[in-house]
């Protein structure tokens, strides 16, 4: 996955920004118009994909560590 | 914010006792002191745990811009003013790119401040230098800002049009940040950060179940700003055009990669107790852009459908005159104003206290400690960057009373921002390009600067507010730096490989 991760934000970058609507779009879509429904939707992509990596460790993680098991 | 209606006893009793708690916590920090060092007064002992890190990181990156500016930025240019939540997903991905390797290493070699990074890396005190000198500007400027929102907001909660309330309200806030802040240093900011991300998670929730209760659903207000567009032309709804596309991409990468870089954020990456709960903080970061900006975003539409005739500057009241509304409207309305202005106050406060602490590390460690009392011990070092962190207070509360009638937040925000994205090539491309040269990356960064700085105060006919084409001047600044760090070093490494610098 490590290997397609710049090509996963690349690819919600190019859709969050709303380049692709046509100007006169009047749709509304759960309250507020399409484009900016398609732009959260895409931001919480980029979240999701963000956390799913953030559970992967890090390389070198755990060498001269403290336990954080408690706060 | 002066159209919010008296508050009564009860909240003002609410809000001093939410001061006197910062007050208290800070006594608390300074017991749990574990050492008379910098270490752990600046980045307590390097303990923080994920419950800690995380609220440190939230209340620290969402700021008094996140109610005032970001709603009049939306009253202002409309829905498209969701690209906020964008930027503010970019800072936690672009954490991504550089927090794994920099805790690594700020672990590995005892980093206190971000020169200290630069330092071990590149081996060289002009880069150094310049790099101290770029963050105490921005810092100062970050600072200043959030000091300014303070005295407008207990302005607004006084009633007071004059200067009074104003001047008041940023000498006594000022004065609870500094006392608590060196009593226990960042094991206090964190600790306050914590109750401070505690109020704004609950008064943003709150926020928004008033904002729907009082003005409706927000189909409603999104067909009353698409009529207006369709009958003036405004564009507040509907798609943005090619212009204001570009400007959105440019807010991702300028704010996005800009926020994680200032000394405050990374200095968070230093203080984690282990990668694990970095990890784990960033990982719940990630989702708050949704909540925390969609807040702004609803109060902004909600003044732009139901509130008009805020222009220009005026834009940035919008948050206060939609608390205004609530306020008015029930008993409970008036009580979750009360907590909200809490929020706001607390939001202001976590975000300038960790700026600085953040200054008085860079001054103590970088310019006091590297060049003007080399032999000092750690004692006396920490009792330096207490005695600084009252000076730096003392003359920013003087600045804050002086310039009380300056431009808006988000303008101030800019500029920051076109400034701090310059150290990209250094931290970023540093931490993960091995050849990556000290003098090509200083040069770099010079004429990054001098671009970003030129392009965003000269009067150009080709830049419009200092963007060109839609893009930030630090945006523009940033190809040149870029360009001259990477070819030269690939030129200096192919001129002298053996010199290559290793530090990972």
């Amino acid at each position: 996955m490590k290997r397609f991760t710049p090509l996963l934000y690349g690819l919600l970058l190019l859709l969050a920004v709303p380049w692709y609507w046509p100007a006169d779009n009047h749709a509304i879509w759960f309250g507020v118009p399409a484009w900016v429904c398609v732009a959260v939707l895409v931001s919480l992509a980029a979240s999701i994909l963000t956390a799913i990596l953030m559970t992967k460790p890090w390389p070198g993680e755990g060498d001269s560590e403290n336990d954080d098991s408690h706060d | 914010m002066t159209e919010l209606l008296p508050l009564g006893p009860g909240a003002w009793a609410f809000i001093a006792l939410y001061l006197l708690s910062l007050l208290v916590i800070g006594w608390y920090a300074k017991r749990a002191r574990q050492a008379d060092t910098l270490q752990d007064f600046y980045l307590a002992g390097h303990g923080f745990g994920f419950v800690v890190l995380f609220l440190t990181l939230f209340a620290t990156q969402y700021s008094g811009n996140t109610f005032f500016a970001f709603t009049g930025a939306t009253y202002r240019i409309g829905y498209a003013w969701i690209l906020s939540l964008h930027f503010m997903t970019t800072v936690v991905i672009a954490y991504l790119s550089f927090a794994p390797a920099l805790h690594r290493l700020a672990r590995e070699r005892h980093y206190l401040t971000p020169a200290d990074y630069i330092q071990d890396r590149f081996g060289s005190p002009l880069l150094t230098l310049l790099v101290t000198v770029i963050m105490l500007v921005v810092l100062g400027n970050f600072l200043l800002a959030q000091l300014m929102a303070m005295g407008r907001a207990m302005q607004g909660l006084a009633q007071d049009p004059g200067s009074t309330a104003y001047i008041g309200g940023v000498i006594v806030l000022a004065l609870i940040m500094v006392i608590y802040g060196t009593l226990g240093g960042l094991r206090a900011v964190a600790w306050t950060d914590a109750i401070q991300g505690g109020i704004l998670a609950l008064g943003f929730g709150v926020l928004i179940v008033l904002l729907f209760d009082h003005f409706g659903p927000l189909d409603r207000a999104t067909e009353i700003i698409l009529a207006a567009d369709l009958a003036n032309g405004t564009g507040k709804a509907l798609p943005p055009d090619a212009a204001r596309c570009r400007e959105w991409l440019s807010y991702i990468l300028t704010v996005g990669f800009g926020i994680c870089l200032y000394p405050q954020a990374i200095q968070r990456i230093y203080a984690a107790r282990s990668a694990r709960a970095l990890r784990h903080s960033l990982a719940v970061m990630a989702f708050m852009p949704l909540p925390t900006m969609m807040i702004s975003l609803t109060a902004g539409i909600m003044a732009l459908a139901y509130i008009p005739g805020l222009e220009g500057a005026g834009a940035d009241q919008a948050f206060g005159r939609v608390l205004r509304e609530l306020q008015g409207h029930s008993t409970l309305g008036y009580g979750m104003v009360v907590l909200t202005m809490a929020a706001v106050l607390a939001a202001m406060m976590s975000t300038a206290d960790s700026a600085l602490l953040s200054i008085s590390s860079m001054l103590t460690k970088d310019v006091c400690a590297a060049h003007l009392t080399p032999d000092a011990s750690q004692s006396r070092l920490t009792r330096i960057g207490k005695v600084s962190s009252w000076c730096v207070i003392g003359f920013l509360i003087a600045l804050a009373i002086v310039l009380r009638e300056q431009a808006s937040l988000v303008e101030l925000m800019d500029r920051k921002l076109d400034l701090l994205i310059q150290l990209t090539p250094a931290f970023i491309l540093g931490l993960r390009w091995r050849g990556l040269r000290a003098v090509p990356v200083a040069v770099g960064l010079v004429i990054g600067v001098s671009l970003a700085l030129v392009l965003a105060f000269g009067d150009f006919s080709f830049t419009s507010r200092g963007k060109v084409g839609g893009f930030h001047p630090g945006l523009v600044g940033l190809v040149p730096n870029l360009a001259v760090a990477v070819l030269g070093s690939v030129w200096r490494n192919a001129a002298a490989p053996s010199r290559s610098v290793a530090t990972r």
